[in-house]
Parts: structure tokens; C-alpha cells; sequence
């Protein structure tokens, strides 16, 4: 396995609906090194799981470009998207269920994901990548998912995404629905994955995760909004010169307010409202960023 | 993973529905199957019940000649004909051969007390299948067996010399050089069964008559061995038959019939001892007509059924990968090519479609053969045979497709939407191949109804095509409906009603059940409808054919015995009744005429459409009770006399008066002398008729070579029976008539007056008679088929029945078909036809065929009643019988599976409705939970679902109904209902009460309560399942 990055140029995605569009991703830029673990964050609706479908080759950008490692996914043909997904790339559905078979045991289930696999010999055994998610009881193995705990089926649905021993894992929800312990397990999992030098780029709604991931991307309004590294949270200047602010800003200044963007001497920009006098507060240092 | 253990993992995880799939694959490769075994077994069947009705002579093979220098004897005969039998098939089923040498013609035997004729007959065997009375069997020259009956006529003894003259040579005048071989006869038999099939197609007890004239024909004279007949001089050689009866007719296999026929033709070249005959090839000939039948509508019957069956899987397949989308999700996801997806989806079906192949034709031969236990002849069985197999091969290939097609489109679905819940819409190709099928079935019906020939096979199609066009048509007109009525009932409010108008109009699924439940009741209605209209022809024709619940067929000496025979026996007239019949070529076509006792018509017979009071009403046409006529005269003698004035007589040559009377069954001519100018006294002497003779009537015969045209005038003044008067009515009106058919060049008029019966004739040739009109001038008849005259509605007509006499008919009541003769025939009223003949002479009524009809309860007694009258049962036929066995020749054979055809197709109907609900449960069941949460009742939920499944129940039931009535309407003209070919009859179209109201009210039902389970679903809609299934 070897891990791989993806990058995103002014992603674009619509949805053709009955008689109108809705654009989900209005320009992503975004990169994401190999080996990195990013959480897509932000609100529901905000693009973050058709961001992850299109990572996934689940979807074809409208626009923009996107690439999984060398696939160039606004260009790949189906094949090359289904042979991406054989090899390259592990996508974890929202809830468990969906991600297995019920009629196949856990081990089963792995084993059938590699079906599409072209090198099946060089893979891991189905038990060892059982084993990183944390399912290693040979009796708990030859369960079907419908007599597994929440947690267990979870994982069990991150081992069936891992069967391929992809460079990249996108799961999407891992924890929704799980208790505080199931929870735990999983992240517990996904960390072991991460740490096994795969990249994982996880949906979710659960500050927990994104505390556990080396980078948190906020998109809000189909577009990256902000990022968090190490505990701190960044807005993040678009390619076409936009910023998020982050939404405590609108407490002090309302939608609508305009600001006068001034350059200091020092390196910082200063944003000051027209009718406001400008204060230290409303001034973001490129110092302070580091 | 291992591909096959997922199926197999995946087909248990889904048994219920998997179960669906097998049984439907399993119906459709059975109906495949059952194509060529039931053709096949039916074929079979009627092959055997062919051959097996006929006796086993008329069937087998004999070999028949003159003895001489080729057949000296039948040793040579029988060395001949086994010469060539070896390596032919038809040897199998031959019996050891009966010989048989007779004179041909009667010889005379004496001493007897009457003249006495009889057949000398040498038969091997004969003694074991007589049963002697007296004596023993004859075992050399010169020895011979008379019967028991004709010993009491002739008053023979056992040991009793007896003096045979041998018929003599044809052509040659009797020179008195035949001799006469003395014979000792050393036994008196009887013939226990003489429809046992060693006596072949011979009537050997077929004397037993003292006609008029003393002359007695005696019962067949058996010598004990064949040189007795041979060689004898002056006598014409001797006739043979070499008879080998055909046995195990009912082993005689479809396969064989092609080389039995070669074999027979064989046979026929190489036996040179006699000419070879064989009514097989007959029999063969007729099965034939009815396997013909058969292959052409056993295919056109089934294959729609095979049809819907593939498209039922079809959907049902199509349904349950739907439903598996999500798995087929994974597969994408994870990588599976698409090769492996197709793979995945169709594993499932295929394996599940392969188990069931080898079921469907365990089913399929099951059916077979459980159909011809049931109803086909014994011969008639499953065959495992190629075109079994090859239609099990058919049958996989096409399920096989059906399955690959169904997957088709959820295999190249993208994974988001197949993860997606919300149920696709109809795709466009849907609309078109829906328009395309609806096109070709609306033009095959278009074909069918302007082609004005429905009696092409492809007319079995029509009710299939209408069917479903009907189905189209109604899915179409509901899925608008619907959508009209929701817009209504959402501007209404009415949410019950919007919900279940929604459904009926968004939901693919559903317009496809409705197509299919449409044609699933047009079938059925369509079947029950034949059938139960065939089942009322079947029962007519069996009625029409037999004539009566139980008809005797019998020997007697001549109608008028069997006629007081059978009254003898039956005196109430509410049991039997005597009928003679026999057939007469007129317009090309074999008219058969009927004469019945008619008083006892509707007490006996089976008139179709005529309950027993219109039968009987229609014997009181044929037979009125009282007559306008004059009542009869007998005559009694010894002498009798008429005054007469003889006013003109120009005649040269000498001229007769004479009486006639009838003595028996035969006119009498008594002659009073010559005829004289003025007023004179005839006289005649009348033997043999002290029990009283009929009077028939006065004639005036002519010198038989004078041929000058004359006048006659006299008038008939009084008659006188043994010297009193004879009230003859020659004064009044109506007691005397003219001859209604009188000869050409005879003008007559026979005239009552106050000086007597006044006779004026002029001819040239014909006699001149004055007929006492004791019965009608014209015979009244009932006429059935084809008009007797140039004017078929003429309600007067003269026919030439009997003989060479001309009959004048009045038609008092006209019928499809008549009671046991069919049709084209007529029917008169024996005792009437028997006073005429006693006018005319029996003529041909003599040859005619003799029968006794009885109710269903006249027992044996009735019969050895008329055995003792000397009239013998030489065969029985029920009308229940015949019944069946209509029931078992091609068209009721067609139709059974035409009926299996409705009821499969209900039951795939149903099984539809339950899997669309079924497959669709779970979805159904989120969407029921989704409109709970915001807020939709479940009363209203019910009563949304109770509407949509009233309106998928009903509007199948009614279109299907009518369309299947319809499609009846269409194929009743074009196919045979109970027999082919030139027995069948024209046609009844009418329905019983019970099948059609039975078969609605049992799929109603069925329907109901399979849409009833549906209802459950709202109890069960809970919003807590939404939260449920997320985790």
C-alpha cells in the first residue's frame, strides 16, 4: 500500500434537479497529502459528502479538477474509476449496514470486497486488516453483521473499505449513531489505519474525530471554508481571493457590513469596517497564523 | 470470496423470494415442457382409443379369397401370409390366425318343415367358442353343428342325417348336377357371446326368418372340417378368410404407426394366396385427423402461457434486483468490474433458474402424466423424449434471457443510485417496448378478424393478443385516471385518496401488475368460457350421436318383429323404444334416416335442446294419435267380393279387379277376376288372413305387355268380407284416395260418391288403384341438415327411401341434428313407415340396422325380454360413454390445456399482486413510516392503501373479463368444439351457470385476500423504524 494525496482546483459540482440546479461544490481548492487524516467538517448540506463522493469516483466533477493520487477523476472513464476504487481508494458508506452484505459473515465480507482486486495475492490476509479495525476473535469473524454490536459493524464496515489495502480511506459518518464506547472503538480504528500510513479523509459531524485527525476542513457553502491544524482554526483564502470568515465575526460585524482590507506595514490585514473604528481585535496577523 | 458461495449465501438469505423465482422458473420450463409431452401423450391417446374402438377383426389384418390353384386350402393360405409376416412390426400384434371356408351363397338344406336355406360355414376353433346344447362337436367328414335355435324351426336332431345342396355356380342355370353331400349333425350350439372378437366381423346367428313364402333361413351350419367344402362340383369354389385379429391394440406406439402402414403395404405385395385387407390403416387415418389437430393447437395454446411466464419472471427478477441494488452497490464500490457485477446480480437468478429447469420438467411431466391418468386413454403417457428436452433447453435459455434482461438495467445503474430509496420511474425503453408489443398483438388480432379465415391455427393466438392489448390499454388508462384523480384529490385534500392515487400513477410496478393481472383473467375467463361451451357441445354431440342414455344394437328378423318385440318387452312404452335406421346417398352427402317408434320418443331419447315433454311433443307429430283418416279394415275371407259397374273400359287386352290387403309386413294381391262392362260381382279367395288383413285397397290391373293408352271408369259399389258387408266408406269422403306418387302417364281420379267409389283412369301402362286411406298420404318427418328438395323451406316432399319407392314426406318439425342419426338425416315414425311399407314392401328397411334405445335404467331384464323375442343385443352404446371418450379426442384435448393454461395464468396473476407487494414491502413500509412522522393517520394510511389495491383488484377483474370473453367470442367459430372433420355438429354457443360465475368468484376472492395482506402494512408504519434502520 502506499498512501496517496488528493488535490482539488476549484472544484465544482451541480445537481440536475427537475427543473433546476443546485450547485453543491462551488469552487473547492484543496489539498490533501499522502498519509495525511483530514476531517471534512461543517454543516449539513454543505458539500462535504459530495466532496467525499467525488473523491470516491461516485460522481463526476462539474468543473474544476480533482486528483486521487495519479487519477485524474474529471477525466477518468468508469473503468478507470472502478479500477481506482479496486485498488487505490477504500469508501466507507454512512451507516455500517450498508457497507456489508448481511448474509455474509465479517470475514466473508472482506473477502468478497477484494473480488475486484488485481493483485489479490499481494494483499494482506482478510484477518490481519480485521485485526487493525480491532476485529481479531475468530469467533466474532464468522458473525454476520445483523449479530455484530454498532460498534463492531462499524469497524467491520472500515475493514471491508481497508480490503483492498487502499492508499486512501474516505468514510463518511464513521461514528454517527454510535454510543460514546462504539465511538471510541472506531476512532480507535480509523487511527490505527492512519497510523498504518493510509490516507483517511473522514466526513463527519463529531468534533472528537476532528480532534483526532492531523487537519479539520470546514466547508461551508460548497466551498472550503476554514482549517484546523493542531487544535487552531484557520480561515482560508480562496483562489480567487475569497475568505470565510469565521461565524463569530458575524456577531460583530452583520452580513452586508463592508470593510476596508488594509496591508500593514507589519505584514498583518487590516479589516475595517466603513462606519467603525478599526481596532486591534478586527486585524488578523500573518504572524498569529504561524 | 468465492462467486458461487455468495449466491448460494445470498439465495438462503432471500428463501422467500428466492422460492418465487424457482417456482416461476419452474411453470414456465413445465408449460415449455408440456408443449411436446402433451401433444405427444394426447396423440398417443387418441391413437389408442382410435384402434382400440374398433374390434380387433375389422383392425387386423385378413387375408380373403376364392380357394383354388394359389389358396388350395387355408393351410396354404396361412404358410403364405406367415411367410411374409416375420420382421414386420405389425406381427408383434397379431393374433394367431382364424380360418375360415364357406360356399358363398345359400345352400339348401333337407329334410326340414319349410324350405330351409342356411350358410355352411367350416371355422377353426368354432367348438370352443360354442356352447353346445346337445351332441358333441363335429370332428370329421360329413359331420356338421346346427343351432338350437334353428333345430326348433326344422325339427333336426342330433344324429340326424341332414342333405346340404351346395350353392350353385353364378350365371349357369340350376341343371340339377350339383349334389347333395348328406352331413350327420352330431351337436346343437349356442354362441355364448357372439360379440366375442374370435367371430370377427361375422353374423353367424343371423337366420331364424320364415318369410311369407315358407321359406326359412336357418343359423349358420358349422362343419367339423374344411375338405367337407372344398372341391365340391358345380359348386363354386369355396371363399377363405385368414383372420389375424389385432391384439394389444393399445400397445400400438405413435412411433410405430409409420412402419406398421409400410408393413401393411408389404403384406399386401408379397401375400399371394388372397388379397389382404385391414381397417387399420382406416383408424390410423382418423387418429390422425385428431393428431393434427392436436400439433396445431397444443403449441398456440401454450406458448402464450410460456410467454407470460418468462415475463412474469421477468419482473419478478427485475424487481428482486432492485431490491438487491444496494448489494450490486458494494460490488461497484469495491471494484468489481462490471462483468463481475452483471455477474453478481444474474448468479442469483440463473442458479436458482437452473435448479428449477430439471423441476420444471419433473413438473411438466408430472402434469402430463397426471392429465392422461386422469383423462387421457391408457396408452396415453409421458414420453421423456428430445423435444422434452429440447423444450427444457428452450425453456432455460428463455428464463435464462428473461433473468440477464432484468438485471440489465440495475447492473448499469450508477452506485449513488442504487444506494438511493426512491423507486425509479419507468424508463422511456419501458414505454417503447410496451408500444411495440401493443402494436404487434393489436395487428396479429387486426390479421385474425379480416382475414375472414379463423380457422387458421394462428387464430388460437387472438385471445392472447386481445389480452394483452386489454392489459396495456388498462394499465395506461389507470396510471391517467390516477393522475387526473389526484390532482382532485389534492386540491380536495383528500390524503387518502391522493396517496393512493400517487401510487397508482407513479409507481412502474404497479401498472405492470396490472398488465399482467388483466391477461392472467383474460385467460382464465377465456378458458373457462370454451371450455364450459365445449363441455355443453361435447354432452350434445355425445346425446346426438347415441340418441339415447343406452342403445342396443340387435339382430331381428325385420322391423315389424322388433317393433312388437320391443313393445312385448316394454309394454308401458317407458323404457326402450324400437328405432330402424340406415343411410342413403343423396346430394353427395349420406343422408340418414331414423324410423322410431315415436309414441315412446320422449320417454327414451336424448333430443339436445328438447327437455322430454318437447321430445314427446315432437313423437305426437311423427305418430298423431288420433288421425282425420278412416280407421283400418281388416279382412279376414276366405272370400271376398265387390260389386262393380265398369261404365268405359277400352282396354283390349284383358284387365283385372283386384284387392289388395296386407298379410304381415308384405302387400297381398287378391285377384276377383276380369274386369267387364256393366255391373257385375267380382269374387277372390283370401288365404292366411283370419286374424284379420289390412285393406289396402282396389286396383285395376293391366295386361302386363299391353302398353296402348286406355280409359277405365267404374264405380264400386260394395265390397264384401266373407259375405257380410264391408263398410268401407266408399260413399263418403276422405275414406279413398289416388296414389300420391302415382307412375307417369297415369291420370286418375278417385271420387266417393252416393252410387259408390267411382274410379277414372287413363295410362298407357301403369295399373290404376284406389288406395284406402287408413294412413297419411305423406309420412309426417323431421328434417335435420341439408334440404331434401330444391326448395330447402318446401314443407311437402317425395324422397326415395326404401328401396325403389318413392315416399311422400311432410315435414312437421326441422332440427340441427337429429337423436341418433346425426344429421343430414330425417325421422318418421316406424308403425307409419311400416303401414307403408305394407303398401310398398319393405324394400331396403330389411338391411337396415336394428336398434333398441333404453333408459339409463332398463336393466338386463329388458334385454333377455327381447331375447326371448329372438332379438339379440349384438352391441351396446352409452351416451355417457360416448361422452367421455369426446372428452378424449383432440378439440376437448386442446381445450383441457387451455383450461391448465387460465388457471396457471390466475395463479401467476395472484403470485404477482402478493410479490409486488411482497418486494416492495420494505420500502413501502419506510414511505408509510416517513408520512406518519409528519403526520398522516394511519386510518388514513389504511384507507389509502384499501383504495389503491380495490382499484389494482377490480379494473384486472373487469378488463380481463371482458377481454376474455371477448377473445371467446372471437376463437369459438374457428375451432372444433367437441369433433372434427365432417362429424361435427354446427356449433352451440351457450354458457352454464357454474363454471364462469365459479371461476370469477374463486379469483375475486383469491385476489382480495392477497391484496388484504397489504393493510397490515400501515398497522406496522412506525417512524421509529426510520431511526432504527439508519444505525
Amino acid at each position: 500500500m502506499k498512501a496517496i494525496g488528493v488535490t482539488c482546483r476549484g472544484l465544482v459540482f451541480i445537481y440536475r434537479l427537475e427543473g433546476y440546479d443546485v450547485v453543491a461544490l462551488a469552487g473547492v481548492d484543496l489539498d490533501i497529502e499522502a498519509g495525511q487524516s483530514v476531517a471534512l467538517v461543517g454543516p449539513s448540506g454543505a458539500g462535504k459528502s459530495t466532496l467525499l463522493s467525488l473523491m470516491a469516483g461516485l460522481l463526476s466533477p462539474s468543473a474544476g479538477r480533482l486528483f486521487v493520487g495519479e487519477h485524474d477523476l474529471a477525466k477518468a472513464t468508469a473503468a478507470e474509476l472502478q479500477a481506482m476504487r479496486a485498488v487505490d481508494v477504500g469508501v466507507m458508506l454512512q451507516g455500517a449496514a450498508r457497507n456489508l452484505l448481511p448474509y455474509l459473515s465479517v470475514e466473508q465480507n472482506v473477502r468478497f470486497a477484494r473480488n475486484g482486486a488485481v493483485a489479490r495475492d499481494e494483499l494482506p490476509p482478510a484477518r490481519e486488516i480485521l485485526a487493525l479495525v480491532g476485529l481479531a476473535d475468530p469467533a466474532r469473524l464468522r458473525r454476520t453483521p445483523g449479530e455484530l454490536s454498532p460498534g463492531e459493524r462499524q469497524r467491520a464496515a472500515l475493514a471491508v473499505a481497508l480490503a483492498n489495502n487502499p492508499g486512501l480511506l474516505l468514510a463518511d459518518e464513521p461514528t454517527s449513531q454510535l454510543d460514546t464506547d462504539a465511538r471510541d472503538e472506531v476512532l480507535a480504528a480509523v487511527e490505527a489505519v492512519r497510523a498504518a500510513g493510509t490516507t483517511v479523509v473522514v466526513v463527519t459531524h463529531d468534533p472528537e474525530i476532528g480532534a483526532r485527525m492531523n487537519r479539520t476542513v470546514t466547508i461551508r457553502d460548497g466551498r472550503v471554508g476554514a482549517e484546523g491544524r493542531s487544535g487552531v482554526d484557520y480561515s482560508v483564502i480562496g483562489r480567487d481571493g475569497s475568505v470565510h470568515l469565521p461565524t463569530e465575526v458575524l456577531d460583530v460585524m452583520a452580513p452586508g457590513t463592508l470593510l476596508r482590507v488594509t496591508v500593514q506595514p507589519d505584514g498583518t490585514v487590516l479589516l475595517t469596517p466603513s462606519e467603525a473604528v478599526p481596532h486591534a481585535g478586527a486585524g488578523l496577523g500573518r504572524e498569529d497564523q504561524r | 470470496m468465492h462467486n458461487l458461495s455468495v449466491t448460494l449465501r445470498g439465495i438462503r438469505h432471500r428463501r422467500g423470494r428466492s422460492l418465487i423465482v424457482v417456482l416461476l422458473a419452474a411453470i414456465a420450463t413445465a408449460a415449455a415442457v408440456v408443449i411436446p409431452a402433451y401433444t405427444r401423450a394426447a396423440q398417443q391417446s387418441v391413437l389408442t382409443d382410435t384402434v382400440t374402438a374398433t374390434r380387433p377383426a375389422t383392425v387386423g389384418v385378413t387375408v380373403s379369397g376364392r380357394t383354388g390353384a394359389a389358396a388350395p386350402d387355408l393351410a396354404a393360405v396361412q404358410a403364405s401370409t406367415d411367410a411374409a409376416l416375420p420382421g414386420t412390426t405389425v406381427a408383434g400384434f397379431l393374433d394367431p390366425p382364424i380360418g375360415a371356408v364357406w360356399w358363398q351363397g345359400e345352400s339348401l338344406v333337407a329334410p326340414a318343415r319349410h324350405r330351409t336355406t342356411a350358410d355352411v360355414v367350416f371355422r377353426t376353433g368354432v367348438c370352443d367358442h360354442l356352447v353346445l346344447t346337445a351332441g358333441g362337436c363335429p370332428r370329421q367328414r360329413g359331420e356338421v353343428l346346427v343351432s338350437a335355435r334353428s333345430v326348433a324351426d326344422t325339427g333336426w336332431q342330433v344324429g340326424q342325417r341332414i342333405d346340404i345342396q351346395p350353392p350353385g355356380l353364378p350365371g349357369f342355370r340350376d341343371t340339377g348336377t350339383r349334389p347333395t353331400i348328406p352331413f350327420t349333425i352330431t351337436g346343437l350350439y349356442q354362441i355364448a357371446d357372439e360379440q366375442a372378437a374370435y367371430w370377427g366381423s361375422t353374423l353367424y346367428l343371423d337366420g331364424g326368418r320364415l318369410d311369407e313364402n315358407d321359406n326359412y333361413a336357418a343359423d349358420t351350419i358349422f362343419v367339423g372340417v374344411e375338405s367337407d367344402l372344398l372341391g365340391v362340383p358345380g359348386t363354386p369354389e369355396p371363399r377363405f378368410a385368414v383372420e389375424y385379429h389385432l391384439r394389444d391394440a393399445a400397445g400400438l406406439r405413435l412411433d410405430q404407426v409409420p412402419v406398421v402402414r409400410a408393413d401393411l403395404d408389404k403384406l399386401s405385395r408379397d401375400v399371394t394366396a388372397g388379397a389382404v385387407s385391414s381397417g387399420l390403416p382406416a383408424s390410423l387415418d382418423e387418429a390422425a385427423e385428431h393428431q393434427a389437430v392436436l400439433a396445431r393447437s397444443v403449441p398456440l395454446i401454450a406458448v402464450p402461457l410460456v410467454l407470460l411466464c418468462w415475463f412474469v419472471l421477468f419482473l419478478v427478477v427485475a424487481a428482486l434486483t432492485e431490491e438487491r441494488g444496494p448489494e450490486l452497490a458494494l460490488g461497484k464500490l469495491r471494484g468489481l468490474r462490471l462483468g463481475q457485477v452483471a455477474l453478481f446480480a444474474v448468479a442469483e437468478p440463473m442458479l436458482l433458474i437452473a435448479f428449477a429447469t430439471p423441476l420444471g420438467v419433473a413438473l411438466g411431466l408430472g402434469l402430463t402424466e397426471a392429465g392422461a391418468r386422469a383423462f387421457l386413454a391408457d396408452g396415453g403417457h409421458v414420453e421423456l423424449r428430445g423435444p422434452v428436452l429440447l423444450a427444457a433447453a428452450a425453456a432455460f435459455a428463455g428464463a435464462g434471457v428473461a433473468a440477464a434482461l432484468a438485471t440489465r438495467r440495475t447492473v448499469r445503474a450508477s452506485v449513488l443510485s442504487l444506494l438511493r430509496r426512491i423507486p425509479p420511474r419507468a424508463p422511456w425503453r419501458a414505454v417503447v417496448v410496451e408500444s411495440a408489443v401493443g402494436a404487434l398483438a393489436l395487428v396479429g388480432l387486426f390479421q385474425i378478424l379480416t382475414s375472414g379465415d379463423r380457422t387458421s391455427p394462428l387464430a388460437y393466438l387472438a385471445p392472447a393478443l386481445l389480452a394483452v392489448v386489454a392489459g396495456l390499454v388498462a394499465a395506461r388508462l389507470l396510471t391517467g385516471w390516477a393522475r387526473l384523480r389526484g390532482r382532485t384529490a389534492a386540491q380536495r385534500g383528500d390524503v387518502p385518496l391522493l396517496l393512493a392515487t400517487a401510487q397508482l400513477a407513479r409507481r412502474p410496478a404497479t401498472a405492470r401488475v396490472v398488465v399482467l393481472m388483466t391477461v392472467a383473467v383474460a385467460l382464465l375467463s377465456f378458458a373457462v368460457t370454451i371450455w364450459d361451451v365445449a363441455a355443453i357441445n361435447r354432452m350434445i354431440a355425445a346425446r346426438v350421436e347415441v340418441g339415447a342414455p343406452v342403445v342396443h344394437t340387435v339382430t331381428a328378423a325385420d322391423p315389424a318383429a322388433l317393433l312388437a318385440a320391443v313393445r312385448a318387452a316394454d309394454p308401458d312404452g317407458r323404457r326402450a323404444m324400437a328405432v330402424a335406421w340406415g343411410s342413403q346417398r343423396y346430394a353427395d352427402e349420406n343422408l340418414r334416416i331414423a324410423t322410431v317408434d315415436a309414441p315412446r320418443l320422449g320417454a327414451v331419447a336424448d333430443w339436445p335442446g328438447r327437455d322430454a315433454a318437447q321430445t314427446a311433443a315432437v313423437g305426437e307429430l311423427l305418430a298423431p294419435a288420433g288421425t282425420d283418416g278412416p280407421a283400418p279394415i281388416p279382412v279376414r275371407g276366405p272370400v271376398v267380393e265387390a260389386d262393380v259397374e265398369v261404365g268405359q273400359l277400352t282396354q283390349t287386352e284383358p284387365t283385372r279387379l283386384v284387392l289388395l290387403v296386407a298379410r304381415g309386413t308384405e302387400p297381398q294381391v287378391i285377384n276377383l277376376g276380369p274386369l267387364r262392362p256393366g255391373q257385375h260381382t267380382y269374387q277372390g279367395q283370401l288365404d292366411g288372413c283370419s286374424d284379420g288383413c289390412r285393406l289396402l285397397g282396389l286396383s285395376v290391373r293391366r295386361y302386363p305387355t299391353d302398353s296402348t293408352e286406355s280409359t277405365v271408369d267404374l264405380t264400386v259399389t260394395a265390397l264384401r268380407d266373407g259375405g257380410r258387408p264391408l263398410d268401407a266408406g266408399l260413399t263418403g269422403d276422405g275414406a279413398w284416395r289416388a296414389p300420391a306418387e302415382p307412375p307417369s302417364g297415369l291420370r286418375l281420379t278417385v271420387r266417393p260418391g252416393a252410387g259408390g267409389l267411382r274410379l277414372t283412369g287413363t295410362s298407357s301402362s301403369a295399373d290404376l288403384v284406389a288406395e284406402y286411406a287408413d294412413d297419411p298420404v305423406a309420412a309426417p318427418a323431421v328434417v335435420a341438415g341439408s334440404p331434401l328438395s330444391a326448395d330447402g323451406a318446401a314443407q311437402e316432399f317425395s324422397f326415395m327411401t326404401f328401396g325403389d319407392e318413392i315416399t311422400r314426406m311432410r315435414v312437421v318439425d326441422r332440427s340441427q341434428a337429429l337423436p341418433g342419426v346425426g344429421r343430414p338425416a330425417l325421422m318418421l315414425d316406424l308403425s307409419t313407415v311400416l303401414r307403408q311399407a305394407q303398401r310398398d314392401g319393405l324394400g331396403d328397411l330389411r338391411g337396415w340396422e336394428y336398434q333398441v334405445w333404453t333408459t339409463a335404467d332398463a336393466g338386463p331384464e329388458l334385454v333377455a325380454a327381447l331375447a326371448d323375442a329372438d332379438v339379440r343385443v349384438i352391441g351396446t352404446r352409452f351416451a355417457e360413454q360416448r361422452h367421455e371418450e369426446l372428452g378424449r379426442l383432440a378439440p376437448a384435448l386442446a381445450l383441457r390445456l387451455y383450461l391448465l393454461a387460465g388457471v396457471v395464468a390466475a395463479l401467476l396473476g395472484i403470485g404477482v399482486l402478493l410479490l409486488n407487494i411482497r418486494v416492495g414491502a420494505r420500502a413501502r413500509l419506510r414511505e408509510m413510516a416517513a408520512l406518519r412522522l409528519v403526520g398522516v393517520s394511519r386510518p388514513a394510511l389504511r384507507r389509502a392503501l384499501r383504495r389503491e389495491y380495490t382499484v389494482v383488484v377490480a379494473v384486472p377483474l373487469v378488463v380481463g373479463l371482458v377481454a376474455g370473453l371477448g377473445g371467446a367470442a372471437l376463437l369459438l367459430p374457428a375451432i372444433p368444439l367437441a369433433e372434427v372433420g365432417a362429424a361435427a355438429l354446427e356449433p352451440v354457443y351457450r354458457v352454464g351457470a357454474v363454471w364462469i360465475p365459479s371461476a370469477v368468484a374463486a379469483l375475486l376472492v383469491a385476489l382480495l385476500l392477497a391484496a388484504a395482506s397489504v393493510l397490515r402494512t400501515a398497522d406496522r408504519a412506525d417512524p421509529r423504524l426510520l431511526r432504527e434502520e439508519a444505525r
